[in-house]
């Protein structure tokens, strides 16, 4: 039978939709086909602070032991649901302030005996597909020993001009409470609220038959008690307004059979944090069911307004220092191996991240002693039925 | 200095080559579409990975947000 064209372009089209993911992404949204099932653990662990950075308390940084579920399933013709559950342990000993050394250096005073705590985050999010978009809606709950948050939002994707280019947008809000763990001889507040609000609009764009494009502006405003209360003198401001403007490109490296991922993020607010996040992954498939993954991530960021490396007792007005408000830069290497088959697929992974005051590209006087380094490994796996 | 150079020398020509790549959009029929839609091309192509990703960031470090609403939620000390 002597095919026309239209109905060439039909059986090339329907073959190409009929390639793994293509629908998830090029055809009309709608739920997966099949449901999923995956469970992640991972092992993350700060080295110890040097002898030589530490005045008081105990040397060991967080170690942390990460269960992760995950399901992603069809309701109907229309509806998909996803849901996902952490479970943390973590244990070891955190920096409640910076003081002066004898030779004038910044020495971490630690905890002292080694915190234990657990985290339970539930997360559900149901989606609604539509010929040209979707819309979702989430609610989760986190709780720790001495912490709760709700969060719940909503968003959604509209795709244009053949679905080469796709709008999306969304807010989210959390409210969540501490109720600090209480110690003799320190002063600490029995419970506190902070609610966020965060929302966004970011649009995608098929730039050409190998490569895609998407950015985002992102804004986040946190109300309320945003201090650290297990350290020392930690005195902040009760709002912060941040901005993130994210990009990320894919590109199909079709004589390397790899995908090129390039993602960039500017980040700012006004506690004077100013920071860029680069991110570069090169995904090579070594055959059709073998994948390795290097990746490389740099980091950089400002100090905000309030910092001070050493803590000042006695003051009135804001003050931390906290190494996560001080200026520094971190670099990131990491490399994955993924393992398919037709309804499986396995992970075994591996990063290692360095932060120095040094890597920052702004110079940086005193380099607060509490910068960390940390492992992390992940083994896990995927199920479709 | 020396890292920062190496990062700089190293990122910055394939952002530029990748700026380069943007600079003309082309139609893309669907049935064209196939590389696009290859799972390692997904903009997460594992999303459990990258969920715990950005938590540790999100904890370690001053920066936050991404193109999404829900999550967030933790003492992180």
């Amino acid at each position: 039978m002597k095919q026309t064209k239209s109905s060439r372009l039909q059986a090339l089209t329907a073959a190409a939709m009929a390639l793994p993911g293509i629908s998830a992404q090029v055809q009309a949204d709608a739920p997966p086909e099949r449901n999923e099932i995956g469970y992640h653990y991972s092992q993350y662990q700060e080295d110890r602070a040097p002898e030589s950075a530490v005045a008081t308390g105990s040397k060991s940084r967080y170690d942390i032991g990460t269960h992760q579920f995950r399901w992603l399933g069809p309701v109907n013709e229309d509806y998909s649901l996803l849901a996902t559950f952490d479970y943390e342990g973590m244990s070891g000993a955190s920096p409640m302030g910076v003081t002066k050394g004898a030779d004038g250096k910044p020495l971490l005073v630690m905890s002292g005996a080694s915190i234990e705590d657990t985290r339970m985050d539930l997360n559900v999010k149901a989606t609604r597909y539509f010929p040209e978009g979707n819309a979702s809606a989430s609610l989760g709950y986190s709780t720790e020993d001495d912490y709760n948050a709700v969060n719940l939002g909503v968003e959604g994707e509209k795709h244009f001009n053949n679905k080469s280019t796709t709008l999306s947008g969304g807010v989210g809000f959390s409210s969540d409470t501490i109720e600090p763990t209480q110690q003799s001889g320190t002063v600490r507040p029995t419970s506190e609220d902070k609610t966020s609000v965060t929302g966004f609009i970011g649009g995608a764009q098929v730039i050409n038959a190998v490569s895609v494009i998407q950015t985002s502006l992102t804004v986040t405003m946190h109300d309320g008690y945003l201090s650290d209360p297990y350290r020392s003198n930690d005195v902040r401001p009760d709002s912060r307004l941040g901005f993130a403007w994210n990009t990320r490109y894919r590109r199909w490296m079709a004589d390397s059979n790899a995908a090129l991922h390039l993602d960039y993020r500017l980040y700012s607010d006004d506690w004077g944090i100013l920071s860029h996040t680069l991110g570069m992954e090169w995904h090579q498939n070594l055959d059709d069911s073998l994948r390795i993954t290097p990746s490389l991530r740099y980091y950089t960021q400002s100090q905000a307004d309030f910092y001070v490396p050493f803590d000042v007792s006695g003051i009135a007005g804001e003050q931390s220092s906290d190494y996560r408000l001080s200026p520094y830069g971190a670099i990131t290497l990491g490399l994955a191996a993924v393992a398919s088959g037709p309804n499986w697929r396995l992970r075994v992974s591996g990063e290692r991240y360095y932060s120095d005051g040094d890597f920052a590209l702004g110079g940086v006087d005193v380099e607060n002693p509490g910068l960390i380094n940390f492992t992390l490994l992940t083994v896990g796996m995927e199920y479709l039925y | 200095m020396k890292v920062k150079l190496g990062m700089i020398t190293l990122i910055l020509p394939v952002f530029l080559g990748a700026c380069a790549d943007m600079s003309v959009l082309e139609e893309v029929p669907a049935w064209e579409r196939g590389s696009l839609a290859r799972p390692e091309m997904a903009w997460e192509p594992d999303p459990m990975h990258a969920a715990l990703r950005q938590h540790i960031y999100f904890s370690k470090e001053a920066s936050s947000g991404a193109a999404s609403a829900g999550g967030g939620g933790c003492g992180c000390n």
